[in-house]
């Protein structure tokens, strides 16, 4: 059955960038604001997992919010957009860096006016001041969601929107699968909102839930969408692989890069703290692209852990330490995470006296994305984008704190401009053969009779995406995933089949319709970590061991070009901070 | 060595309820949500249940696990489980429910 739903606004995704444009753009009382979202409303993304901390600059936050704690009146917005700008390695759009500094402190106002407390300021690693305002999910997205419900705004849940719907060149609405009743939905709408997040799934480990597959990036692409930056999928070097329960997730009070959390140490199987080999003087607290490609080449070169990750040990304390170590390190919703989780359950204390713990490198963010202007337009008419489906503000590595930044001070700007470019546009056409072309290709999995299991194509994407366009990189197995990512769809993707045929909450089916989404995802990241010959910030090539600041400060934006990728560079947006004009050893810089 | 448990899961099955039997290899640390995943990859991929963050905060995963309320995800396991949709809440399939709609 099909159900069509007319909007003016249609946006993808009611995570904080999704639920800010909501909120903005229902300020238009003439506009209808709808939002489709793959998960129970509230109840997915990655935004209410989220430590999280939202960066503003310490002076800012001094005068106008007095009562945090751990504020610094010596900072600037200035100190903050020149951190920002070298943590990305050069690569960031500086002008748009320029607007997030200067409107962070705005949308931390809203927040507060709609009932956010907020009390203390973290000082993560990369930040020469403590800048981040500690506000978790659990505590923000409540509040968003009281905020939509008053707006009027509609939430369309458990609705996975797979395509873009175009008409001669600009949107006309999207179509999509409802999973609690198999209907296929179809969306009237005058401009759409992109705010689905990145493609964590892709690799196996994950600190990320588990719908991050890269839908919204991808159905971009196959609108015509640009992409940007693709090569810097970002990692988190303390994802547990042991015990499963913890798989993936970050456990912030043994090892961390916030200020001075986290006292673990990182030790390969011959018990060597390897990180004396990187950064001697940070060691673990180093920046979260150093620790990663650390780990990763223990891994890689055979010196790793039981379960394939590293060691991380706390042997170094006293036992009385370590009896408090999870209040003292964190916290309380860091390590209680919001007070469902008991962690003793799955880790108890006293096992960290004798063990160590298993950790590699999580997929944990997409510092690239939908390359969008400062107006979140995208190069196809009425199509804007929002959150950390974009690209543009972290350049090649993401300061902590800015993915926060980035959610609120850009899905309030999309939702502004997708609400003006709505009310000045006509109702487009919907292409009914357009839709019946798309209705097909959903349906397929569920009505063919065999094939490949979309179970086992997922396991073949994550382990490919984790051995050969990981952490570590190298020209000629980079080489090898793209004739491999060619083979998995061609025989792997157009005969994907689901052993159950029921329309309602089939897994499988949504699954099915995932994987093109994460093979594409894959293939952007492997081609541009191709093309750009050395090693940057979280991108790191074995066979380019140095930063080319002369060569590279290039952006590589990717589009479908008759049905082709074409991957082109573009230079980057500078307004004050020029890079250095040299070539120096990959990672020196972190030292100093 | 693993040790083996049984997971009975009350299955919706055309708007007639009925438990299907699960058996699951288990060791140390693993969590309900483990066991979920267990069977949706290696068992039997038909089976209906909510996941999204596995830490305990979207909160989405709310189930009835041995006659008590919890969340999947945060529920270690050890011993043999019986698994139901949360009580007074529309089912939508097996283990998925409209967190938002109370049955009379």
């Amino acid at each position: 059955m099909n159900t069509r739903i007319a909007t003016d606004v249609l946006i993808i995704g009611d995570g904080g960038a999704g639920a800010t444009a909501a909120i903005e753009a229902s300020k238009n009382e003439k506009l209808v604001i709808t939002i489709a979202t793959k998960g129970h409303k509230g109840k997915s993304g990655a935004t209410v997992t989220g430590g999280a901390d939202l960066s503003v600059d310490s002076k800012t936050l001094s005068e106008r919010f007095p009562w945090l704690r751990g504020t610094d009146p010596q900072d600037s917005q200035g100190l903050l957009f020149e951190d920002t700008v070298r943590g990305g390695k050069y690569l960031n759009n500086q002008r748009m860096v320029e607007i997030q500094v200067k409107e962070a402190p705005e949308r931390l106002k809203d927040l507060v006016d709609w009932g956010v407390g907020i009390s203390e300021v973290l000082h993560c690693s990369g930040h020469t001041y403590p800048r981040g305002v500690f506000i978790p999910g659990i505590r923000l997205v409540p509040v968003l969601m009281k905020k939509i419900k008053e707006a009027g705004v509609t939430i369309v849940e458990d609705t996975m929107v797979t395509d873009l719907l175009l008409d001669d060149g600009r949107i006309a609405g999207a179509v999509g699968l409802n999973m609690r009743n198999g209907d296929f939905t179809i969306f009237d709408a005058k401009a759409v909102i992109i705010a689905a997040g990145g493609c964590q799934r892709i690799y196996p480990i994950t600190s990320a839930p588990e719908e991050l597959t890269g839908d919204g990036l991808a159905m971009a692409y196959r609108a015509g969408v640009e992409l940007m930056d693709m090569e810097f999928p970002m990692f988190i070097p303390g994802g547990f692989v042991w015990p499963s329960a913890l798989l993936g997730i970050v456990v912030p009070y043994v090892l961390s890069t916030t200020g001075r959390y986290g006292p673990g140490h990182l030790l390969n199987r011959y018990g060597e703290r390897f990180m004396e080999r990187w950064a001697p003087k940070t060691m673990e607290h180093s920046t979260r692209d150093i620790c990663s490609v650390a780990m990763m080449t223990e891994i890689l070169e055979g010196r790793g852990s039981k379960h394939g990750g590293v060691y991380v040990s706390l042997k170094h304390l006293p036992d009385n330490l370590i009896d408090f170590i999870h209040e003292w390190q964190a916290p309380e919703e860091l390590w209680k995470y919001g007070g469902a989780f008991d962690l003793d359950d799955f880790i108890p204390r006293d096992s960290l006296k004798r063990e160590a713990l298993e950790a590699v490198p999580a997929s944990h963010f997409f510092n690239g994305g939908i390359r969008i202007s400062e107006r979140c337009e995208t190069n196809v008419a009425g199509v804007f984008a929002a959150g950390e489906a974009t690209a543009g503000v972290h350049g090649g590595n993401r300061l902590s704190g800015n993915a926060f930044a980035e959610m609120v001070v850009w899905g309030t700007r999309a939702g502004r401009y997708a609400a003006e470019y709505a009310e000045k546009s006509t109702k487009p056409e919907i292409d009914e053969k357009q839709v019946e072309r798309l209705q097909r290709k959903i349906l397929q999995p569920l009505e063919r009779e065999k094939g490949t299991k979309p179970l086992q194509v997922r396991k073949t994407i994550q382990d490919l995406a984790w051995e050969k366009v990981g952490v570590v990189r190298d020209g000629p197995v980079l080489n090898e995933a793209i004739q491999r990512i060619k083979a998995i769809r061609e025989k792997g993707v157009g005969m994907l089949y689901t052993e159950s045929k029921e329309p309602v909450w089939n897994r499988e089916w949504v699954e099915a319709l995932q994987i093109e989404n994460m093979l594409l995802c894959l293939e952007a990241i492997a081609r541009a970590a191709l093309a750009r010959k050395e090693s940057r910030a979280a991108h790191y090539r074995k066979d380019f061991l140095y930063t080319d600041y002369l060569n590279w400060t290039r952006n590589i934006v990717i589009k479908l070009v008759d049905g082709e990728m074409q991957l082109r560079t573009e230079p980057v947006v500078v307004t004050r901070l020029h890079p250095p004009a040299k070539v120096v050893p990959y990672g020196s810089e972190s030292q100093a | 060595m693993k040790k083996r448990i049984r997971a009975r899961i009350l299955r919706s099955n055309l708007g007639k309820a009925r438990y299907v039997e699960y058996e699951v290899p288990i060791e140390e640390s693993m969590s309900i949500m483990n066991v979920l995943n267990y069977i949706y990859e290696n068992v039997d991929s038909t089976i209906a249940y909510y996941c999204s963050c596995r830490i305990g905060k979207c909160r989405g995963c709310l189930m009835k696990i041995n006659g008590k309320v919890g969340y999947a995800c945060t529920t270690p396991v050890r011993e043999d489980v019986t698994l139901e949709p949360v009580p007074g809440r529309e089912v939508i399939r097996d283990l998925v429910v409209d967190l938002d709609r109370k049955t009379m």
